[in-house]
């Protein structure tokens, strides 16, 4: 049987217990699913969860593995995938009212076949916020702390991730939506680097901005599972070996830690987590360079102004058709960028590129190999809280404060990982966040996955 | 923002949701008219980030990282 242990809950440690013959996947997907009976209830992560035909399925795959026919590289894994990617036979709600009662969805996503093909176990789909645009993802509820949102727009993703009954979920990230529930949920999240994971089957937000990825417990699972998800199976067992159950070193990497903006109007416990973070990556071996992106709160402007406009396209006939059938903040959103004049649009996608070029003005300046920051700026809130508190008695509206570190990200499109770094005061996770330079998620992986060694925050698991 | 200006703002709001065949309600005219100012504030802004010169709207990273940004 599974264990609750940490390495339990990861994808290495499955496979390999797999592998040797340790755990069958009839016994594995029955512990998940009395887990999900048992928890879920509470934590309301899984929307469609289908018991019967997984237990046949896992029943088929170890036949199967009894035969010696088992060659793909993530059979028998067990995977979350969130609403808003279509998963053959199954609706895909996006949590909004106007698609209650539609078609389930006739085939699978890109990245959701690429999974089948590896030998994934889908095990259902995950709650998201309206359209995947917001940070709360009610109904669901924090593992770590019910009374407390996962955060957005992955919310169920991560807190299935969070609560082992997955053990790794698909997320979707148009502002933050993965870094946001993995920092608050304490998992890891990687959004790749924009625009080189299919989109196809997934509903969108933003498409100069969305970006599909994985939700898993540690760096190397993340990885090989976005590998999986991008039709890249054969590489994942070098994975394996590129990011060993072991300490590895730094040496002769350079880490940026911007000064302003991402340092600006943190919640203390998340100042300090970070401050050591950034001790712990020095003393790992790695020069840590003090350095400023001038044009980071223009970064932030430009992915917000894309989003709202590029949304208002898409749910352009639903504004005008059955606008009552949306939340108050998706029609706002959408409202505003319909109304938003061409000009703007123009402007704005020209600011983008100048963008870009700051910022790899400031990598190449800085000869950095990463700039680390904090994820988000506070802990999670409780599920009635609009708003974050900081110390200083100031208050911040709650999808501002939570994007206001990731949304920089998605204006450049480099690829960032979320890995968690501690915990505040009442035990809720913090996460830090590590920006790559475009294409070089492998590169960016041996310094989160260093990190991660050394400090080992994701053998934590909620409820111990 | 004086009274003025602000019902000149929820004018103008109301006449770009017109263009666009956007139903408007009262009461969502001047949250609206709010959020738009503040957009159209955040456009101007923008404009004081360098662009490169014969700046086109094709996005490659190329452009941007030569060598990666090395």
């Amino acid at each position: 049987m599974m264990s609750s242990t940490p390495s339990a809950q990861t994808i290495r440690g499955t496979l390999k217990a797999l592998q040797e013959g340790d755990l069958t996947t009839v016994d594995l997907m029955t512990e998940i699913l009395q887990r999900i009976q048992e928890t879920d209830v509470a934590v309301q992560a899984w929307l469609d969860v289908r018991p019967q035909f997984l237990l046949e399925t896992a029943a088929v795959m170890d036949r199967r593995r009894t035969l010696g026919r088992t060659a793909a590289p993530f059979a028998g894994i067990p995977i979350g995938v969130k609403d808003i990617v279509d998963l053959a036979g199954y609706q895909t709600q996006c949590n909004m009212r106007s698609r209650a009662g539609c078609e389930p969805a006739a085939r699978d996503a890109k990245v959701v076949h690429q999974l089948r093909k590896a030998g994934a176990l889908l095990v259902g789909k995950t709650v998201t916020q309206e359209a995947a645009a917001g940070v709360v993802s009610a109904p669901c509820t924090n593992p770590w702390d019910t009374t407390r949102i996962p955060g957005g727009s992955s919310g169920g993703s991560a807190a299935a991730v969070a609560n082992g009954t997955c053990l790794g979920a698909i997320g979707t990230d148009t502002g933050g939506s993965i870094r946001i529930p993995a920092s608050l949920c304490g998992v890891v999240g990687l959004k790749p680097t924009h625009g080189r994971t299919s989109l196809e089957g997934i509903f969108p937000l933003s498409a100069s901005l969305d970006t599909v990825g994985p939700i898993a417990r540690t760096v190397a699972d993340s990885v090989a599972l976005w590998l999986a998800m991008s039709g890249r199976s054969p590489e994942i067992s070098a994975t394996w070996e590129r990011y060993p159950e072991a300490q590895t070193s730094l040496a002769g990497k350079r880490i940026g830690v911007l000064r302003s903006f991402f340092q600006d109007r943190l919640q203390p416990d998340v100042a300090r987590r970070f401050d050591e973070a950034v001790s712990s990556l020095r003393g790992l071996g790695a020069e840590v360079v003090e350095c400023d992106w001038d044009e980071a709160a223009s970064a932030r402007s430009v992915a917000m102004l894309i989003s709202r406009m590029e949304s208002a396209q898409v749910h352009r006939d639903a504004l005008r058709q059955a606008p009552d059938l949306m939340g108050d903040a998706l029609r706002s959103r959408t409202m505003l960028g319909a109304i938003m004049p061409a000009d703007a649009w123009f402007r704005v996608r020209a600011a983008r590129i100048g963008i870009r070029n700051s910022i790899a003005a400031v990598y190449r300046t800085h000869g950095l190999d990463a700039i680390a920051a904090p994820s988000v700026p506070a802990t999670a809130v409780r599920c009635d809280e609009a708003e974050v508190h900081y110390a200083d008695n100031t208050v911040e509206e709650l999808g501002a404060a939570m994007t206001r570190l990731t949304q920089p990200w998605n204006a450049t499109g480099q690829p960032v990982i979320s890995l968690p770094c501690g915990f505040d005061n009442t035990g809720l996770p913090i996460g830090l966040s590590l920006v790559g330079r475009p294409d070089e998620e492998f590169a960016l992986a041996d310094i989160a996955h260093a990190y991660e060694q050394a400090n080992s925050y994701w053998r934590m698991m909620p409820g111990q | 923002m004086t009274d003025e200006e602000r019902t000149m703002s929820g004018e103008r709001v109301r006449a770009l949701a017109e263009a666009v065949d956007l139903p408007l309600r009262p009461e969502q005219i001047a949250p609206l008219a709010r959020a738009f100012d503040d957009a159209m504030a955040m456009v101007r802004d923008l404009e004081t980030i360098a662009k490169p010169a014969g700046v086109t709207l094709i996005e490659k990273y190329d452009a941007a990282w030569p060598e990666g940004g090395r």
